[in-house]
Parts: C-alpha cells; sequence; structure tokens
C-alpha cells in the first residue's frame, strides 16, 4: 500500500432538500483501479466531481496529495489530474485530432514534434487513429468516448478520474479502456472509475466501493464486496454470486426475479 | 495561457509536409490572403468613391504627402531626409516614388483626408472589433448566437445615447453623446455581470438571460424617452440608433483603434482558453482554465470594444454575429485562427457595407445598420444553408 492520493473526510454534498453525498470517508491509493459501483442516484458522479475539484464540499474535508482541494490552482490540478466526462457536448466542430490535442493544454510546452507524437500514442492505445481529421459532432457516441479518452491520456496526469467509460462502447472497447486504465495504475498511478457493468467492475477493479443512497454500502476488494445481500439490498434485484470460470474474481449473475 | 499557444497548433509536422506543396490561391490554407487582399480593396474603393472620385495612384499620393508633412516637423526630419535622398538614388524606389507622385486637386485632397479616411478607418476598426467580439462571446458562452448584444452592451449604449440628446446635455461638447453612450455600455455590462454572478461563480445561462431581461427594461426606458422627445430629438435619436460612419474624425479614430487594438490582443490571447470551453466549462476547468477570470477579461475587453465603437457609430448589428460562422464554416473552429481572421474580414466586410450605405443612393445616404441588415440577413441565411448541408447544422 502506497501513500493516498485521495483523503476523504465526513464528506457530505447538499443540494436544497437532496443530500447528494452523506458524510462519506475513503481514501484512494495510488497504483490502484479503483471503481466506484452503485445505482442510479447513488451520488457516484457527485462523489468523483468532489474529486475533480467541480464540487466543494458542504462539509469534511478533501484533501488531494496532502493539499486541501479548493487550495489547488486550476493550473496545477490539470497537471495532477484528468477527467472523463460522462459524456461531451462540443460546442464548435473541432476535428478528432484536435480534441485530443486540447488535452496537452496544461502542461509545460513541448516541440511540435513531441506534441504529435504524444497525441498520436494517445490516438493509437484508444484505436481512434483513423478518425482524426474527422469532426467531433460527427462521430457516434461511442467512438467520441474513446476520443474522449484520447484526450484524457494526453493529458498524461498521475491520477485519472473517469465518469462510466465505457457506458457507449461496445464489448471489446469496453476491456480495451479498462486494460489502458488498469496499465495506467500498475505504472504507479491513480485511476478512479465509475462502472455500470458489474462483472466488468469486479474484473477490472482492485478495490470497490459500492454507493447508495449517498452513502458508502461496502468498500474492499472484489471479493470483499461481492457479498449477495449486500448487493442485492444495494441494487434492488436477485443475484447469485459465484467464481469466475477462468478469472480470479466474482462473476455475478441477476434476474429479475429469482426462479425456484 | 501564453505559453500554450501551441495546443492545437501541435499537429503541425503532420500538415507542413503538405504545405510544402505548392499551394494554389485557392486553397483553404490561404484564405487569409484573400480576407487581406478583399480589405486592401474595400479600403481603396471606401476612400476613393464617392461624389468626389480619387485614384489609387492618388490615394497613396495624399497620404504619403500627408504622412511626409506630419513627419517633418519632428525630430526625425533630417535623419529621414538623409534616408529619403539615399533611397531615391536606388532606380527602383525612384521610379515608384515617380508612379505614385500623380497629380491632384486640393478638393481631392481635402475630401480624401479629412472625410474619407477617417471615415475609412473608422469602419476599419469598428468591425475588426465588432467582429473579434462576436468571435469571443460565441466561444465564451458557447452559444453560436451569442453576439455582444447579448450582455446588454448596445442597448446600454443606445440608452445612454438617447438620454444626452433627450436631456440636451451637452457637458463634453462633442464628445457628450459618444461619452454618454460608452459610459451606458459600461453600466448595463456591470449590471448584468453583477446579477448574474452568485458566490464567486457565474451561471452562463443566467448571465445570457439577465442580459435579455435588461436589454427589454432599457428597451422600455428608450420607448419612454422617445414618447417624449421632441421631433428633431427624435430625427438624431433615429440616425444614431441606425448607426452611421459619417462625421468620423480623426480624433474619434484615435480613440476606437487603440481600444480596439488592445481589446482584439487580450482577446487572442485568450484563443487556447476559448478552444477548451468549446468542451464544456467543467472540461476546461480539469484543463486548467480559470474560467471565472477569463470571463471576466474577455467581457472587460468586448463591452471596451463595443462600446466604444457604438459610441461614435450607432448600433451596427451583424457583424459580430456572421462574420465568425463565416470563417468556422471557411476555416474550422480554431480561435488561434477564427480570431485574427475575424478582425481582418470583419473590418472588410463593414468596409463594403458602408460603401453600399454612401454610394448607392447618392447623394442620400443609407444608415450602416440598415445595410448591414440588409447584407447580413440574406448572407446569414445563406451561411445557415451551407453549414446545414456541410455538417447537418450548428456543430
Amino acid at each position: 500500500m502506497t501513500e493516498a492520493v485521495y483523503e476523504i473526510r465526513n464528506l457530505s454534498v447538499i443540494r436544497g432538500e437532496n443530500t447528494l453525498i452523506d458524510d462519506i470517508s475513503l481514501e484512494v491509493a495510488s497504483g490502484e483501479v479503483t471503481v466506484i459501483l452503485g445505482p442510479n442516484g447513488a451520488g457516484k458522479s457527485t462523489l468523483v466531481g468532489v474529486m475533480a475539484g467541480d464540487i466543494p464540499p458542504d462539509r469534511g474535508t478533501v484533501r488531494f496529495r496532502n493539499r486541501e482541494m479548493r487550495e489547488w490552482s486550476a493550473r496545477d490540478l490539470a497537471r495532477q489530474r484528468a477527467v472523463l466526462p460522462q459524456s461531451t457536448f462540443l460546442q464548435f466542430a473541432f476535428r478528432a485530432e484536435e480534441v485530443v490535442a486540447m488535452g496537452r493544454s496544461a502542461l509545460p510546452p513541448a516541440s511540435p514534434q513531441q506534441e504529435h507524437e504524444a497525441i498520436t500514442a494517445a490516438m493509437t492505445h484508444t484505436e481512434t487513429a483513423h478518425l482524426r481529421e474527422r469532426l467531433f459532432p460527427q462521430l457516434s457516441g461511442g467512438e467520441q468516448s474513446r476520443v474522449s479518452f484520447a484526450r484524457v491520456l494526453t493529458q498524461s496526469t498521475p491520477v485519472i478520474l473517469l465518469d462510466e467509460p465505457t457506458a457507449s462502447l461496445d464489448l471489446r472497447h469496453q476491456h480495451d479502456v479498462m486494460t489502458v486504465a488498469r496499465g495506467i495504475a500498475r505504472d504507479g498511478g491513480t485511476v478512479v472509475a465509475i462502472v455500470h457493468d458489474i462483472n466488468l467492475a469486479f474484473t477490472y477493479a482492485d478495490r470497490l466501493v459500492l454507493m447508495d443512497e449517498g452513502r458508502i454500502a461496502a468498500v474492499g476488494t472484489p471479493w470483499e464486496v461481492a457479498d449477495q445481500s449486500v448487493l442485492q439490498q444495494t441494487f434492488g434485484c436477485p443475484m447469485v454470486v459465484m467464481q469466475h470460470p477462468y478469472l480470479n474474481c466474482p462473476l455475478v449473475l441477476s434476474t429479475s426475479e429469482i426462479p425456484l | 495561457m501564453t505559453s500554450r499557444e501551441h495546443s492545437t497548433s501541435s499537429t503541425a509536422p503532420a500538415r507542413e509536409e503538405v504545405s510544402s506543396r505548392r499551394v494554389s490561391f485557392f486553397a483553404p490554407e490561404m484564405i487569409q490572403w484573400w480576407f487581406v487582399l478583399a480589405l486592401v480593396i474595400a479600403l481603396f474603393l471606401n476612400i476613393g468613391m464617392g461624389a468626389v472620385e480619387a485614384s489609387p495612384r492618388q490615394i497613396v499620393s495624399i497620404i504619403s504627402v500627408h504622412i511626409w508633412g506630419l513627419l517633418d516637423d519632428s525630430l526625425l526630419a533630417s535623419p529621414l531626409e538623409a534616408i529619403g535622398s539615399w533611397l531615391m538614388n536606388i532606380g527602383v524606389v525612384a521610379n515608384i516614388v515617380h508612379w505614385i507622385d500623380v497629380p491632384y486637386t486640393r478638393q481631392i485632397d481635402s475630401v480624401v483626408w479629412n472625410i474619407r479616411l477617417p471615415r475609412t478607418l473608422l469602419a476599419t476598426v469598428v468591425g475588426a472589433g465588432l467582429a473579434v467580439s462576436g468571435a469571443s462571446m460565441q466561444g465564451l458562452f458557447r452559444n453560436p448566437l451569442a453576439d455582444p448584444g447579448l450582455i446588454g452592451v448596445s442597448t446600454g449604449a443606445s440608452l445612454g445615447a438617447i438620454l444626452a440628446i433627450v436631456a440636451g446635455l451637452s457637458f463634453f461638447g462633442m464628445w457628450t453623446l459618444p461619452f454618454a453612450a460608452f459610459l451606458g455600455a459600461m453600466l448595463t455590462t456591470l449590471l448584468v455581470y453583477t446579477i448574474a454572478r452568485h458566490n464567486g461563480r457565474t451561471e452562463v445561462v443566467t448571465l445570457i438571460l439577465a442580459g435579455v431581461a435588461i436589454t427589454a427594461i432599457l428597451g422600455a426606458a428608450i420607448g419612454m424617452l422617445m414618447t417624449i422627445a421632441t421631433d428633431a430629438q427624435l430625427r438624431s435619436i433615429t440616425f444614431w440608433t441606425l448607426g452611421s460612419l459619417g462625421g468620423a474624425r480623426w480624433s474619434q479614430v484615435g480613440i476606437v483603434t487603440l481600444v480596439t487594438f488592445v481589446g482584439s490582443i487580450v482577446c487572442i490571447r485568450r484563443a487556447n482558453a476559448l478552444n477548451l470551453l468549446a468542451l464544456g466549462e467543467r472540461e476546461a476547468r480539469h484543463l486548467g482554465i480559470e474560467i471565472e477570470q477569463v470571463r471576466v477579461i474577455l467581457i472587460v475587453a468586448v463591452a471596451m470594444m463595443v462600446g466604444s465603437g457604438v459610441a461614435f457609430t450607432g448600433t451596427i448589428g451583424f457583424v459580430g454575429l456572421v462574420v465568425p460562422h463565416l470563417i468556422r464554416l471557411l476555416r474550422g473552429p480554431d480561435h488561434h485562427r477564427l480570431l485574427p481572421l475575424a478582425t481582418i474580414a470583419g473590418a472588410t466586410l463593414l468596409l463594403f457595407a458602408d460603401l453600399i450605405s454612401r454610394t448607392i443612393a447618392q447623394p442620400r445616404e443609407i444608415p450602416i445598420g440598415v445595410t448591414m441588415s440588409l447584407v447580413g440577413g440574406p448572407f446569414f441565411l445563406w451561411l445557415l444553408l451551407r453549414m446545414r448541408d456541410r455538417q447537418g447544422g450548428w456543430g
């Protein structure tokens, strides 16, 4: 276990009558993929928003790399963490390559050659190199998502936050994105990802955070979190937890009702 | 911000290989030269055409004589004369000078130097300022419909000017009206911005809607002032509201040029931030942009540019809306290119509009605002349809 990148203490986020996040404490370490899992409205995106520095905490403290979140300047944060949003609505018709290049904005100036290489590498990693010259708004949802992921990669930060990186991707690209994410963690980076596919989460997570109604329902390794009754209660549907036939992780099957 | 000019030009090496081939003048990469050429033509036409005509050679001759005259009084006079006589020894230079040196009457001289030139230059800088302001506002508010009018600058300026007309103010002599207009523009922008600001952050939609609301209220005030105005006042109100570049003076040109120059530089230096804003405000912040700071700087720059322009020329619409869209269509949305090109294209467009205003119904003059809408409206429609064909609407 290495140093904690994020130290969240008694965090609450309140919007009017609604408590989006209710007294959460959490530490996130480097070198790990942390996956946030939970039903709609559990507060996952809000939590990632707080970690990104978008949403100031209403109560509690968030420390990022041993500094209070609000003490970070936008520029310094941009050199430490990159954020993949759920979806990107691009206002003007930039080309995919230009969008990826935007990721390098906060970095110290590099030679055009280096910039070009960084962009090409990121686009190759996300299999978007063939989309270079295409206009971003004309790409499909999945292609846009991968181009945005390439943009996050070019920012080359030690910490990346991914809000549903796999939502609009086909099966193979889901695995590609999660594999790249795991590679970053293995190289000492920190990855926090919101994932809806419970089995994808179990496959790639080093650590899982199960959220429900603004609180943490369970946290730990996939096997620690894969408790049938906790999962059933959180997601509100019957589930069966079993050993994955090929991998050393849980496999979950769910139905709308349990056949007896 | 300063160090990051290259974020989107980072793909340069790939494209440089392409551009090392001979590029046709009609290729999209050459577009800046079309605009420069169009601007030069527009300048000469505007100075040369009208009741008194002046040929390009006469224009160059008149301008150089006047500039030489200005220099003559300065300390530089004798060294310049030395350089001048040395240059004249070079055959080509002497030939050019002789070619330019053509006869002209005192009347032509007076019309060109005292009337046409200030008017033309005023149109140039006001057009440039409006276009770069429009492009910046569209980028800043992530809204293709945004134009400087959105934050109430134009209406505020109108109210200021009309108030000055109706109240018969004259505390600054001939500068009273521009001053009142500028003050109105600034105060309105400040008001709209203060309303939209909350807890150190500004909600863009609130800002835009606050602009709409304030514009409506000021519009009502203008309406009321017009009902109590005398017929003579009403005439000058109408004249002012429809816009006019007539009566431009050198002193005005100086002020507007200075403001527009500084304002444009400020906007162009924020090109990278404007590019990132296309991704969304949160995303721009994720990429290291202090949004609130950029927003204040750009709004102030735009309010200054539009405020000073409107103060001397009245309200001129469409330039700020149409020009940025045209450039995006031709050259893509990158603000590093868009903003500088917008200044040139905006200047050119307003110059041609003013030329039409002056010459189409001689000796009458059509208000520039009317011409601009008459030319700009159909042009914008054409642009709209082109855009729809090309990329399925406003991307």
